[in-house]
């Protein structure tokens, strides 16, 4: 007997109403907004002005679009990159049966995750802090020269990237275990049984089963890793030079401080095109399902 | 005839009685609330509002004054986002380089009017501030409080250089050969402090080194860049000598927020620094005594060029009136309670800041007991600049900032950042719309 497909559609007409408010009607306004010129402080005067928006970014100075756009990249790809593969490591091995308190590690690793991100800006401030900072203090004891972490135009990327990865990787450490813990044990019986070393198992078991998991668990961090804001504002707010400039904070600054709510709503557009771009390339790249039915 | 004009006058006065009374019981029953956006560190005292609010409602009983404090971010973006709205605050405080911005949007409405109709209060404030709250010649708002760039220095690691503790560099010259002195960087302190992060304190603590060689952010008219003048090179000069040629004041500032900056000097970090006169605050809430202070912090006007004059800046904040409000005038008189000489001078010696009118000046002798720097204050307030209440400031000091932080990691010369930014600056200028 066939079921009529109306209730169906019934039972899901509250969550699709409030995706459309929440999550479409806001997309199709920045989509609108950002082909007008918006003032802040005169937010009901809109004028269209087509693509204008769009070249004005692209031909920006200080700082240079393409430049924007390499220091999101290297920010997203390095915290992705260090998340999803630390997350993976600590998950395999809070999954090793002669681990004792797992869960207590695994709330123990969960602290970055809740701590407020703007939290985590000041501490590792401080941590990276020239004279009192305990990273340069380490270095001394190995001889090694002090540095200006956040001061120096090369190095304050890439220590913003070490933050952003001390608080991510416990996301992807749920998310892996999740997977690890998916995965029926008899399989892992049957391959001692057959012989098999534990490189064979990780590599033919364990990784082909998460990686469905391993795929969600990248486009989801690469989507919340470009949004990230408050701990970059913290730390560097951007410089010294732009040279921590990410979309969000060009975002935040071309929007709020400087007013331009049009221009602001092109970059978020541009970053929810790139978003979209990479989560395609994942889910080409990693094909779910291809083993199972090939 | 008589009795008919009596019982009309009767029934008049009855009739009109009435009216009266009704009338008056109206306004007497009519609640009225007026609401208001002002800094968080503001409400967290009774005076300048709370204590206001006291006065007020003896007049006006029915008046009901809710306030929100906020924090310096948070404070221009909620009130923009809210009048936008069509739900702004009646009262709102405005930092005076967010004025242009107000004003030319309308955001906080024009007060000439009700300024005019009290000369005792428009002729009392001092000209120069009178004139930053105005915008297109129109006033926009009442100043509040002000503060002054400064040189602060410790009295302790002057001494432990060998050096009279009382005695600051007067030139630039001094200032650099005072900072080698009191330079320590093996053990953590450095002879000079000033903020070189990406934000507009950078560019605000400059300003006083490019106006003393005579130097302006813009033209008068506020349509062309001026900062890349002679002075501006010799004042962004002067700061890459102290970081990279004399090595006084460290690299790691360029990634340090002002506040830290303040906080390294606190913690003895730094021997000077440019400041606003906010430690006392600090040191006050630590239990410092204000002899203990003046023993421990020097507090002088800043070092000028040789050749130069005094100068220096000023930031602050303006009460305005919003577009939204349905009781303008109502708010024009709870402001005018707010800014009555008695309430603010209280707010003044509590806070550590420097009044605006000439009637708060009189009460020196008040401030001098409780301000440690006030006598300085008041010497340098006549050599006061503003930032221009424009819209694009904003804008404007992003590409100040840039092209000191350009200087400073010596990427590019003083001057060609300068000119670099200058051009920007007038293209930003160029696209103007008052």
């Amino acid at each position: 007997m066939k079921r009529k497909p109306l209730g169906g559609y019934l039972y899901i007409t509250p969550l699709l109403i409030g995706v459309i408010l929440f999550s479409v009607y806001p997309v199709i306004q920045v989509i609108w907004m950002s082909f007008h010129e918006i003032s802040l402080a005169d937010i009901r005067s809109e004028t269209f002005i087509g693509f204008r928006n769009f070249k004005d970014i692209f031909a920006m100075e200080d700082p240079p679009f393409i430049s924007v756009v390499w220091v999101t990249f290297a920010f997203v790809g390095g915290s992705v990159l260090f998340h999803v593969g630390a997350g993976l490591a600590l998950a395999l091995l809070l999954n090793l049966g002669w681990v004792k308190g797992k869960n207590f590690f695994r709330n123990l690793y969960m602290l970055p995750w809740i701590t407020a991100g703007i939290m985590v800006g000041y501490t590792w401030s401080f941590l990276f802090e020239p004279r009192a900072g305990i990273l340069n203090y380490l270095m001394s004891l190995v001889h090694l020269p002090s540095q200006s972490w956040t001061a120096d135009p090369k190095l304050a990327l890439p220590s913003i990237i070490i933050a952003n990865i001390w608080r991510g990787v416990p996301y992807s450490l749920i998310l892996e275990t999740a997977g690890l813990q998916s995965i029926n044990m008899e399989l892992y019986d049957a391959a001692v049984v057959d012989g098999a070393n534990p490189l064979q198992i990780l590599t033919r078991i364990t990784l082909p089963l998460v990686k469905e998991f391993i795929l969600l668990n990248l486009i989801l961090d690469t989507g919340l890793t470009f949004q990230v804001f408050d701990t970059i504002f913290a730390m560097t707010a951007g410089g010294p030079l732009h040279r921590t400039e990410t979309f969000s904070i060009f975002m935040y600054y071309t929007a709020f401080k400087f007013g331009k709510i049009g221009m602001g709503s092109a970059i978020s557009l541009l970053l929810l095109i790139f978003s979209l771009i990479i989560a395609v390339i994942y889910i080409k790249f990693f094909r779910p399902g291809k083993e199972r039915y090939a | 005839m008589k009795k008919l004009l009596v019982i009309f006058f009767v029934l008049f006065l009855t009739a009109g009685g009435f009216v009266f009374s009704g009338g008056q019981k109206e306004a007497a029953a009519e609640q009225i609330t007026l609401t208001g956006l002002v800094r968080n560190y503001t409400v967290k005292q009774d005076p300048p509002w709370y204590s206001a609010v006291k006065t007020f409602k003896i007049k006006h009983p029915n008046v009901e004054i809710k306030l929100e404090g906020l924090p310096y971010n948070d404070q221009r973006l909620k009130v923009l986002i809210a009048v936008g709205a069509g739900k702004g605050p009646d009262i709102v405080q405005v930092d005076c380089i967010w004025l242009g911005e107000f004003a030319s949007n309308n955001i906080i409405i024009n007060i000439s009017d009700m300024l005019n109709a009290d000369p005792n209060l428009k002729n009392d404030y001092i000209d120069v501030f009178r004139k930053s709250a105005q915008w297109q010649g129109k006033d926009y708002g009442l100043w509040l409080y002000t503060d002054v760039r400064m040189l602060s220095w410790h009295k302790d690691l002057f001494k432990k250089a060998g050096l009279d503790p009382n005695a600051a560099p007067k030139t630039w010259a001094e200032l650099r050969a005072t900072a080698k002195k009191v330079n320590w960087p093996d053990q953590g302190i450095y002879g000079y402090a000033f903020p070189a992060f990406s934000t507009d304190h950078t560019a605000d603590r400059w300003y006083p080194f490019l106006y003393m060689g005579g130097g302006s952010i813009l033209s008068k008219d506020y349509t062309k860049a001026e900062f890349n003048s002679p002075a501006g090179t010799a004042a962004l000069q002067l700061l890459v000598n102290l970081m990279d040629v004399d090595k006084v004041s460290p690299k790691d500032l360029l990634g340090i927020q002002e506040k830290d900056v303040s906080n390294g000097f606190k913690a003895d970090k730094y021997s000077m620094m440019i400041k606003v006169g906010e430690f006392w605050k600090d040191y006050r809430k630590k239990g410092l005594t204000m002899k203990q202070y003046k023993e421990k912090i020097g507090v002088a006007p800043l070092p000028i060029p040789e050749g130069g004059k005094p100068a220096t800046g000023s930031g602050g904040w303006i009460a305005g009136i919003t577009r939204d409000s349905k009781y303008p005038k109502l708010a024009f008189e709870f402001l005018k309670t707010v800014v009555a000489t008695r309430n603010m001078a209280d707010f003044v010696i509590a806070n550590g800041n420097i009044p605006t009118r000439k009637s708060m000046l009189k009460l020196e002798n008040e401030y001098l007991a409780s301000i440690p720097y006030f006598n300085v204050a008041k010497e340098v307030l006549p050599t006061t600049h503003f930032r221009p209440p424009i819209p694009e400031y904003m804008q404007i000091s992003a590409q100040i900032v840039d092209a000191i932080q350009k200087a400073l990691t010596e990427e590019m010369t003083p001057k060609a950042s300068l000119d670099k930014a200058a051009v920007k600056v007038n293209e930003i200028l160029a696209k103007r719309k008052w």
